[in-house]
């Protein structure tokens, strides 16, 4: 039997860099990566490119690029930050990336996650890292149809997957 | 199945082309869709629904709602459920249900036997005699179970989904009574996100069973426009059957949910955060204390009027009201408007509002004033009622009736309010409690803040909901504020208790736990004054109905018995939750596996596919204990394993280990303050064992850290104390030495690691084309080299948890099992033997390795575990260090951790058994036991007092079964000098 | 479920923070420069303000910092600060 309207996907690696430092590392990062890190915390902005700076807090950003480039970037970033304090690390597996969509997604949602994600004020394009389903989770509200990222740790995935199917189902 | 003898042929919000039949106590019977259990029994003249809880009094139904005290049934069949509350439960068709507390049955009850023996049963019977002889406390208890309680909790788990929920809303309005739903409209028309809850199937509150007008229209037309329009606010969110349950801090409400929208939903808890709350629950009718005032028949005023308005249903034929006020009245009046008849009204006020006491007559009803009821005739069923004097002088006069209304006053519904942390305050007017001063951002309206008439009801909504609005920032001021007829005030006359014409008499309080006026009296003589004693010596307002109807009649008891006001004795605590939640809604949808958010490795499959038998180890993992061959014991397994890493070759899941990235310029200072050794001469490349302590000497972990490059590390903590390293690290970082540049990453997931251990590992990473020479002089003990391994980028480390020849290998995540796929296949012609947890605890206890949590717990210090050698002579302040200065200072025996070696060669000790000495002293402790098959004989590590220095001597191991002995020995039992390690 | 500010994030419920302590219990700066007694009592007297204090709590589930909150115990009352814990 069919339960919520949703459907859930478990998607493919990407590269991540978790990127940390203050307005120096940021300006040297914002000028190699042509994105502006934001500074205000679940805050992202997406580049033509297609990748995508999450702001964690004013001074930690997760960058999330095409799996296979997270390695020359790091590199780059590392040399346009050099002598400046800052922390570049790789942490493309620490993340796996899961995909909710279908008219009913916040239905789902609301059932494990205690921010407000009304659309009034978690529009499309919003982000925020908070828990869902007992565990750290970065939510993307990537578009109206509507679809929502959810980044968690990747020892946690298959626990999610097993979450959002249970809060899905009709049982 | 019978007519329903008891049903008006027209009126009511039935719908009388919907029939429903069900069953109660085994008969079958009929109702309509819109009917509660409670009013279709009515409608059946069913009077006694159940036994009470201690004497076994047939009761019968005393209210129509939420604080219902005698009504609770089981309800049966697949959704087989306790203590339901009848007045709240819609009809449906097939309905199971049956009374509780009736053995074995209704009508026929063993336990009423207790009703003649009551003077045995005062308050604090089972203090005062199950307390001796004390070891009789099973025997009794046996019996009190089968006698008393409620409902049985259902034997099958539960099919049904419950679900949880969080919400927001600027505006969280609780009751779509008049009061809520002004204050629902006026919200919802500002544009504000606005939630309204209710406990009814339909909202419009005591509206739905009252005959009143608003607009000079019938209130019910009112009720759907409101309705119509507070629907169709995209914003609005409105709830039906959903009581809320509990306010916490800062305005988080629970909110039950009963009948969801999606009919595979049993219910839903709403956990709801509210930037504003309005509370519009009502009032509740408060019973009169009298004698025998528990008969079936004995009914709310209120709750009379509204069976018979709301669901044509008519309680009895002949009714006899008693009441202190002017509020019930009316009732008196629709009740002989809809075909009972109304005896009498029996007022204790000598003059009550002379237009009520015209109107009443004119319906040809007697009012008695300056009386009272004293006594109630009947015990299955009301047959006459007593009627004397107030001041008790003169003849006492009898009516016939099987209906009494009573009417004490009105009590407003002020627990959520009182859950906020405010404190009610009494009026004496009104003689109860209403709310106090607001603590949270919440505010009563209506009936709940002591305002009864409609008129004030609709203002205070109205006014109230825009006001809670315009804090959110939203601004419509209300327009159009209905009208209605004006009521006279309520003015009750406090009566807490009508004096008992008989010794043996008894009146009820507290309906639901039996308590009677009584029983408040002999706790006061027993020197219970305060009212939260009185309420736990007694049990009154203990019971499934948490005292909703009882409190204040037993407040006011008690303030009458000591001579001071209801206000002076002040209330009990209110706590959550308002109406019962079950355990299903408290567990949500997220029971089994999902109760725990078990995390996995990438081996984590491959285990589950190959007999690894997997448990909780810590860290929200679940890793193979061992892992068992087809027709293997665990004892056979993990001797196999532990042999296999000793003679041949392991190959062991090391990626629940934490790993924290440690980066900045002030790396190496960091280190050196929080591990007991120095980091500054370790090169770019190796890797050394840190020792970290809490500040209070104990070893808080330890574990391998890199230096990646000049200001890199990453860090290896114990997988269970990874978390609590992070934090510690963190804390020390934010709040104690935010001037070190240095930034913390976890970055667990990012990498698994697998060790091969065991003296043939070397020919395993041959095999495995790994790209680096791995011979003992190119690749040293502690070395971390960077190599492929069959095309996998890989960072290898010769560190060993084990104490033989390992090798751990570091990859990303995804690659984890490929390379673990590729190791097994390159270690096949070596016969190369996965290893579980349970394995890896024995290796290690054989090389006395330890363990924090085990021999480090949370006595033992540096010292005491056997590692005093990690604590420098030269080294400025680190974490720990001023407290194993202070260890030194401390003399006295400690417990230092030995070896054991049993007597018996084949007895393994239990974690936790006690040594003992000769005077049967209690010495010491074991930590860990096992069955050691590389010694061929049980092996033990122990905490002994003074452990160094009785190395050779002999101790007595104390189990439960029986006495041992044991050796004391060093503890490291294979290759202490570590030589296998380091080959 | 209190409801704590967080300075980066906005109000989040209490299950995303870890407690972290109060603020008036600081690591002393020179541990070797105390006697036994008063580095005992140091660690094993830790303060349980009855009534107003200000606190450290580590926003784990969230932006990973750690922020100040003052939290009355008697009540559960929350005022903002919108102060990181980073010692000045």
């Amino acid at each position: 039997m069919a339960g919520y309207d949703v459907s859930i996907e478990a998607l493919a690696n990407c590269g991540f860099l978790d990127l940390r430092g203050g307005d120096d590392a940021r300006q040297a990062c914002s000028e190699y990566l042509d994105i502006v890190l934001p500074t205000c915390a679940n805050k992202l902005v997406t580049a033509a490119n297609g990748r995508i700076a999450f702001c964690i807090s004013s001074n930690h950003w997760l960058l999330q690029v095409a799996d296979g480039d997270q390695m020359d970037i790091l590199q780059s970033l590392e040399r346009s930050s050099a002598g400046v304090s800052h922390s570049f690390v790789d942490v493309s597996d620490l993340y796996s990336r899961i995909q909710l969509s279908g008219s009913e997604s916040r239905d789902v949602l609301a059932q494990g996650v205690s921010i407000d994600i009304h659309p009034r004020v978690f529009p499309p394009g919003s982000t925020a890292r908070t828990g869902m389903a007992k565990t750290t989770t970065q939510i993307h509200y990537v578009n109206e149809s509507p679809t929502y990222g959810i980044l968690v740790f990747s020892s946690f995935r298959q626990h999610m997957l097993d979450w959002l199917a249970m809060a899905a189902a009709k049982s | 199945m019978s007519k329903q003898a008891f049903r008006a042929n027209s009126g009511g919000r039935i719908d009388r082309d919907r029939p429903l039949t069900f069953t109660f106590n085994g008969k079958r019977f009929g109702g309509y869709a819109g009917d509660t259990l409670a009013s279709a029994l009515i409608a059946n003249g069913v009077s006694i629904v159940g036994r009470s809880f201690k004497y076994h009094r047939p009761r019968g139904i005393m209210s129509a709602g939420a604080e219902e005290t005698n009504a609770f049934v089981q309800l049966l069949g697949n959704d087989e459920e306790p203590n339901v509350l009848a007045t709240t439960l819609p009809l449906y068709e097939g309905l199971k249900a049956r009374s509780v507390n009736a053995w074995p049955s209704v009508h026929f009850d063993l336990g009423g036997m207790t009703n003649f023996l009551h003077r045995f049963f005062p308050a604090g019977f089972y203090y005062k005699t199950f307390m001796w002889p004390r070891d009789h406390w099973d025997w009794y208890g046996r019996i009190i179970r089968r006698v008393a309680g409620w409902g049985t909790a259902p034997k099958k788990s539960a099919r049904n989904r419950y679900e949880h929920r969080f919400h927001h809303c600027d505006v969280m309005v609780v009751g779509a009574g008049p009061a809520g739903l002004s204050a629902a409209l006026a919200a919802g028309r500002s544009g504000a996100r606005v939630l309204l809850v209710d406990n009814q199937p339909e909202a419009g509150g005591y509206l739905l069973g009252g005959s009143t007008e608003i607009n000079s229209q019938p209130a019910l037309s009112w009720i759907s426009e409101v309705v119509a329009e507070i629907d169709a606010l995209p914003d609005v969110v409105r709830l039906k059957e959903t009581s809320a349950t509990g306010y916490y801090d800062q305005n988080f409400i629970t909110a039950l949910e009963r009948r969801p929208d999606k009919s595979w939903v049993k219910e839903r808890l709403w956990k709801v955060r509210a930037r504003q709350v309005i509370l519009a629950t009502g009032a509740i009718e408060r019973p009169i204390t009298f004698a025998d005032n528990d008969r079936p028949g004995v009914m709310l005023a209120s709750a009379a009027s509204h069976y018979c308005l709301r669901y044509g249903a008519r309680p009895g034929r002949d009714a006899v009201l008693f009441t202190n006020n002017n509020g019930s009245y009316k009732h008196a009046i629709e009740l002989k408007d809809n075909g009972i008849n109304v005896a009498a009204v029996v007022d204790l006020r000598p003059e009550p509002d002379a237009g009520l006491v015209a109107a009443v007559t004119a319906k040809g009803i007697d009012v008695l004033l300056a009386s009272q009821v004293s006594k109630v005739i009947g015990v299955r069923r009301v047959s006459a009622v007593e009627i004397s004097a107030s001041n008790d002088a003169g003849e006492r006069r009898r009516i016939a009736c099987d209906l009494l209304l009573v009417s004490g006053g009105w009590n407003p519904t002020i627990h959520l309010h009182s859950q906020s942390g405010a404190r009610p305050a009494y009026d004496a007017d009104l003689a109860t409690f209403i709310p106090g001063t607001s603590v949270q951002n919440e505010v009563s309206v209506g009936a709940c803040r002591g305002q009864f008439a409609l008129s004030t009801c609709l203002s205070d909504g109205l006014t109230a909901g825009y006001a809670a609005a315009k804090a959110c920032g939203f601004d419509a001021e209300p327009k159009n504020r209905p009208t209605c007829t004006a009521e006279p005030s309520i003015s009750p006359m406090p009566i807490w208790e009508v004096p008992l014409p008989k010794k043996s008499s008894r009146a009820f309080l507290d309906f639901n736990n039996d308590v009677t006026s009584k029983d408040i009296r002999l706790a006061e003589r027993e020197g219970y004054r305060s009212i939260e004693l009185v309420k736990r010596y007694t049990t009154a307002g203990m019971g499934i109905d948490q005292g909703k109807t009882g409190n204040v009649n037993i407040i006011g008891l008690m303030a009458q018995i000591t001579s001071t006001t209801p206000g002076a004795v002040g209330t009990t605590t209110y706590r959550p939750a308002y109406s019962p939640v079950s355990f299903g809604a408290m567990a949500g949808a997220d029971s089994g596996d999902l109760i725990i958010p078990w995390r996995r490795t990438p081996i984590t499959d491959w285990f589950i596919d190959n007999g690894g038998h997997l448990d909780e180890t810590g860290a929200l993992f679940r890793r193979p204990l061992f892992i068992a061959k087809s027709g293997e014991t665990a004892n056979d397994a993990i001797n196999r394993e532990a042999l296999a890493v000793r003679n041949g070759a392991g190959i062991y899941d090391g990626t629940p280990l934490g790993k924290i990235s440690i980066k900045g310029a002030d790396a190496v200072t960091f280190l050196d303050r929080v591990y007991t050794n120095s980091w500054g001469k370790l090169p770019v490349g190796r890797c050394k064992f840190g020792y970290m302590l809490h500040d209070d000497g104990r070893l808080l972990d330890d574990g391998v850290t890199f230096r990646l490059s000049e200001d890199h590390y990453l860090m290896s903590t114990g997988s269970g104390v990874a978390s609590v390293v992070h934090k510690h690290l963190e804390k020390l970082l934010h709040c104690d030495w935010p001037d070190l540049d240095v930034y913390l990453t976890p970055v667990s997931d990012q990498w698994a690691v697998i060790c091969v251990c065991g003296p043939l590992a070397r020919d395993v990473m041959r095999a495995a084309a790994t790209s680096i020479d791995v011979s003992p002089d190119a690749f040293k003990f502690l070395d971390t080299k960077y190599c492929q391994i069959a095309n996998i980028d890989a960072r290898v480390s010769r560190v060993t948890y084990t104490g033989e020849l390992s090798f751990e290998i570091v990859v990303a995540t995804r690659h984890g099992r490929e390379l673990w796929d590729t190791l097994l296949a390159a270690g096949r012609d070596f016969d190369i033997t996965p290893v579980g947890s349970d394995t890896s605890m024995l290796l290690r206890t054989e090389k006395a390795f330890i363990a924090a949590g085990l021999e480090g717990d949370g006595y033992a210090n540096i010292y005491d575990v056997g590692m005093g050698w990690v604590v420098p002579k030269n080294k400025g302040d680190f974490i720990g260090k001023r407290s194993t200065t202070r260890d030194l200072n401390r003399g006295g025996s400690r417990p230092e951790v030995v070896g054991l070696l049993p007597e018996d060669d084949s007895f393994v000790p239990p974690k936790g058994t006690p040594l003992i000495d000769a005077d049967q002293n209690m010495i010491g402790m074991v930590t860990i036991g096992f069955h050691s098959p590389n010694l061929k004989r049980s092996i033990a590590l122990a905490q002994l007092s003074d452990g160094r220095s009785r190395l050779g001597e002999t101790v007595t191991l104390f189990t439960k079964e029986k006495t041992a002995s044991a050796k004391v020995c060093g503890p490291v039992f294979i290759d202490p000098d570590g030589l296998k390690m380091r080959d | 479920m209190i409801f704590i500010h967080c300075p980066h994030c906005g109000d989040r419920n209490e299950d995303e923070f870890a407690y972290g302590g109060d603020v008036e219990h600081r690591r002393p700066d020179d541990p070797d420069a105390m006697s036994d007694a008063q580095w005992c009592e140091y660690i094993y007297c830790v303060p349980n303000t009855k009534g107003w204090a200000k606190e450290h709590w580590w926003h784990v589930r969230g932006c990973s910092r750690w922020i100040l909150v003052e939290r009355n115990s008697i009540n559960n009352e929350l005022r903002r600060t919108d102060e990181d814990s980073d010692r000045e």
